[in-house]
């Protein structure tokens, strides 16, 4: 009577081999190798930007991209009106993006779970406060707050970082809420108090790892979400500041220039749609592949 | 031997509110007044439908409820309301197996690490619980399952599992509530002789919740039947299946099925719901449903009174003999 | 009275899985003959309730795939059928009971509307006729007050009345043939018995023909005339009722009802099948429950034959004989 699907240890583990690399087969390429190359070009941006990306060379202001008539192989998609290169601006401007969409994304989800988490399991009024709260936070328009925040204490990487978390975690609140509070009357939860095992350490010990596939979905998904949020607040003016070189700032220099230098702001338009694009579909993946109910497939 | 379990006049009430403005309160009796001992050793068999208040009875002694009224007593002491160290001592000696295989345990946490939490939580060292585990494993016959998770195993594996985790910290006492309903017939006779076995070789004493006649006559030494959070038939096992007294005991026990065709077991079909124990009308709860009912039963409670050698029945057509 | 009104030949069901092929029924065949109720009997994963959905027409796709064989339906293939064909002979001439009537109704409509429903698909009616032909069919299944009962949503009934109003859904096209699983399983004891005995009576009354899915071996005792017994997508036995629990010879069977707790405390063990229930991705080779049986040899790694072992009787194995 040793198991439901082999008889000894070893079929086992040559079983979960085979598993593992099924699902290696099945993430989506496309948008994984995206990512791939986001975290490449930014760990890597000094190695393969063909220039300094601060470097002014106004003799080359406003050339074209490489396929165009007046452009140059040195400046593949061309340079902007102060003669900067566009690819080793994109290129470096990846790394704030990075930054940003995973530091951010990390901080929000951590606050939002943290609460949601501790208002689904407790129930009664803390549950009440923390809710009253999250509707309050999310009754507000976030750039508002996003900027009134930057106002406050400076808009420097890490106060960027401050910022979009204080905005964001609600999205994670009232979900990990609504799963907490059904975790909590599931089975296992009485019989962890029955071992003898405290409410706080339920929530972290019990409750936690099986939100944290829900949890993984949400941060997935707002990547992209905190990426456009900085491309934003950078347009805007409010993001992480020159000389420090940013998607959404480069699209705020090519603002002006879009009849006779469109790709200054295309091209970094293109690289948050295409980011934030990968980063949905592989949240959207992940949430199919994390379902329980997504066994049967053909 | 003594009584390891006695319980007086226990009572569970939910408040329910209903009405505009949430004023009008309600409550949902689903324990209301019941009383009887559980000797060490036995199997105490509690059977009753859906609502009956076995289940509340059960989270009662486990502590996920506090009482709204009446006592318990835990190996002679009081143990009503307890906090602190003296809780962590009760729950050191009443642990649980319950219904459902696949909730009881957390998907994510390997075997070991589920059957080892009852030492875990208490500060016992890593390789000593994983010895234990082992053990125990070997004793509930899955040996070497130790690195397993949850969804590998068959429901029956789970029970089993969730048996060896109930063992961990040498517990008194069990509560095992419906431990088989939602196995296979298969599934289930091995866990049944599972669990008497072990009865017998760690002197433990069960509280056996169940609404399954049969499977609660194999296990148990008495039995007691409710019904809408009153007990109202109590007796040795056998005595009850023999000879029945309440009204209810009897349809209930006419109403399994027997895996006999030829059976000629009288069919006693009750008409009516089960009703729910939200402000009960006076008089017996039964009276609706009752075929035997008289007058007095709607206006007077039944209280349980002694009908036999170590048999009580809650009735006013079955009036005690002196 | 000997006429079958449903022959299943040679049927195979196979679910696709991202983890393989589940071939959750293996070459099944039974017939039901016209006012008879056959008990198809089994544990998890014996493939009984898939049969009871490949014959309604409800097996989940795309996962699910009926493979191979036919359903004769008074003499036609409703496998072969299209299916504006079949959802005409779905919920009147074939008709189902679910297993839990809380989920089997929409929270969202009345009960009325919901069992008439039945009525507008497959029959003409005029508007004020529906309700009365609701009422009747509610009366039918002993539903107290059904004129107040008509607008009442399923919320505000208890499991036993939601589970007539099923069966009156089931029965409002007076079907040939009614499907039932585990009709009594999701309810308490005692209302259990006040569906049984509705069923019984309805069976009487309307002569119907009834197929029976459970698990539940006292249920089959007391409701099926036949009984085929079934184990990993197989049968493994078929018998009438009486023939079955006197005299058993598949080693199955014989285990199964072995295993049933009877009798009182500290008499004696339970017998228990040894081994388990095999994963279903992956059925041992040959007879399914050869790595469990006492009997098993080298022959067993070949499909047994159904071989007949008396009037009525079949049986699945190599050694039937020996037992």
């Amino acid at each position: 009577m040793a198991g439901k699907n082999s008889t000894d240890n070893e079929t086992r583990k040559a079983e979960q081999k085979i598993k593992f690399r099924m699902l290696i087969r099945r993430i989506p390429k496309i948008p994984a190798a995206i990512i791939l190359l986001l975290f490449i070009s930014s760990v890597s941006a000094q190695w393969i930007a063909p220039h300094d990306p601060t470097a002014q060379t106004l003799l080359d202001a406003l050339k074209p991209p490489v396929w165009l008539k007046g452009g140059s192989a040195s400046y593949i998609l061309g340079t902007d009106a102060l003669g900067r290169d566009v690819l080793s601006r994109i290129i470096y401007g990846s790394r704030v993006s990075v930054i940003v969409g995973f530091a951010g994304v990390l901080l929000s989800a951590f606050v939002g779970t943290l609460l949601g988490m501790i208002a689904g399991y407790s129930g009664g009024k803390i549950d009440s406060v923390i809710m009253r709260f999250t509707d309050m936070m999310l009754s507000m328009p976030y750039i508002l707050i996003a900027m009134a925040i930057i106002a406050a204490i400076g808009p420097s990487l890490t106060n960027i970082i401050i910022a979009l978390a204080l905005c964001n975690w609600v999205g994670y609140t009232r979900i990990i809420r609504f799963e907490s509070m059904k975790l909590s009357t599931a089975e296992f939860v009485d019989m962890a108090v029955i071992s003898g095992s405290g409410r706080f350490r339920n929530l972290f010990v019990h409750i936690l790892p099986n939100v944290l596939n829900t949890v993984l979905v949400l941060a997935t998904l707002d990547v992209g979400k905190m990426i456009i949020f900085e491309a934003a607040l950078s347009f805007l003016g409010l993001g992480v500041q020159p000389p420090t070189v940013t998607w959404g700032g480069l699209c705020a220099d090519g603002r002006s220039n879009l009849s006779f230098g469109w790709w200054i702001a295309t091209f970094p338009g293109i690289a948050i749609v295409m980011t934030c694009l990968a980063g949905n579909l592989i949240g959207d993946w992940l949430r199919d592949e994390l379902d329980p109910r997504h066994q049967l497939r053909t | 031997m003594g009584n390891i379990i006695e319980i007086n006049d226990l009572k569970k009430y939910f408040p329910i509110s209903s009405g505009f403005l949430k004023k009008r309160v309600r409550h949902l009796r689903a324990v209301d007044q019941v009383s009887f001992a559980i000797e060490e050793g036995e199997t105490f068999g509690l059977v009753g439908e859906s609502g009956c208040g076995k289940t509340t009875i059960g989270k009662i002694l486990l502590k996920l409820y506090e009482p709204s009224g009446g006592s318990i007593r835990f190996k002679g002491e009081d143990a009503t309301s307890l906090k602190g160290a003296a809780l962590e001592d009760y729950r050191r000696g009443i642990q649980a197996v319950l219904q459902n295989p696949y909730a009881s345990l957390n998907g994510r946490m390997r075997i070991w690490r589920i059957v080892g939490e009852p030492l875990i939580v208490r500060g016992e060292r890593l390789s000593a619980v994983k010895k234990k585990v082992d053990e125990l494993l070997d004793l509930v016959m899955l040996p070497a399952c130790g690195d397993r998770f949850p969804h590998e195993m068959s429901a029956g594996q789970r029970q089993q599992v969730a048996i060896a985790r109930a063992l961990s910290i040498n517990p008194k006492f069990i509560v095992l509530d419906e431990p088989t309903s939602l196995l296979d017939v298969s599934a289930q006779a091995s866990i049944l002789n599972m669990i008497v076995a072990l009865q017998k070789k760690f002197f433990l004493t069960y509280l056996f919740i169940s609404h399954n006649l049969a499977v609660v006559r194999f296990v148990s030494n008495r039995v007691g039947v409710m019904y809408c959070g009153k007990l109202v038939e109590l007796a040795d096992s056998e005595a009850l299946y023999s000879n029945p007294l309440h009204p209810y005991t009897n349809a209930l026990l006419s109403s399994i099925p027997d895996p006999d065709p030829e059976s000629d077991k009288k069919e006693m079909v009750l008409e009516g719901d089960v009703v729910s124990p939200i402000d009960p009308p006076p008089g017996c709860r039964f009276y609706l449903r009752c075929s035997e009912r008289m007058d007095l039963c709607r206006e007077a409670e039944p209280t349980l009174l002694q009908a036999g050698q170590r048999h009580l029945v809650a009735c006013h057509l079955r009036k005690a003999s002196p | 009275m000997d006429e079958k009104i449903l022959e299943v030949k040679g049927l195979h069901i196979h679910f696709s899985t991202d983890r393989g092929v589940i071939r959750a029924v293996e070459g099944v065949d039974f017939f039901i003959r016209k006012r008879e109720v056959l008990g198809l009997v089994g544990e998890s994963a014996s493939g009984k309730s898939v049969i009871g959905q490949a014959l309604v027409g409800v097996v989940a796709k795309p996962a699910g795939r009926i493979v191979s064989g036919e359903i004769l339906f008074n003499g036609q293939d409703i496998l072969k059928k299209s299916e504006t064909e079949v959802e005409k002979i779905r919920g009147s001439e074939i008709t189902f009971i679910p297993q839990d009537p809380t989920t089997a109704l929409n929270p969202l409509l009345s009960v009325g509307f919901q069992i008439s429903e039945a009525f507008k698909y497959h029959r003409t009616l005029k508007v004020d006729d529906m309700a009365a032909e609701v009422i009747k069919v509610m009366q039918v299944v002993n539903i107290p007050s059904p004129e107040q009962r008509l607008k009442d949503y399923p919320h505000q009934l208890s499991g036993g009345l939601k589970q007539r109003v099923i069966i009156a859904t089931a029965l409002a096209c007076r079907p040939d043939l009614l499907i039932a699983d585990e009709p009594t399983s999701a309810l308490d004891v005692t209302i259990q018995m006040q569906i049984i005995k509705l069923i019984r009576e309805i069976q009487d009354r309307f002569h119907m023909t009834m197929l029976l899915i459970t698990h539940n071996l006292g249920l089959v005792a007391k409701m099926c005339n036949r009984v085929a017994v079934l184990y990993c997508g197989r049968i493994v036995e078929e018998a009438p009722t009486k023939e079955l629990f006197k005299r058993p010879r598949h080693p199955y069977t014989k285990g199964l009802l072995a295993s049933l707790p009877k009798g009182e405390k500290g008499k004696v063990e339970l017998y228990t099948i040894p081994g388990q229930l095999p994963n279903p991705l992956y059925h041992p080779e040959g007879c399914h429950f050869s790595p469990r049986c006492d009997l098993s040899t080298g022959k067993c790694k070949e499909v047994p034959v159904m071989e007949q072992a008396g009037e009525d009787h079949r049986v699945r194995c190599w050694r039937w004989r020996e037992m």
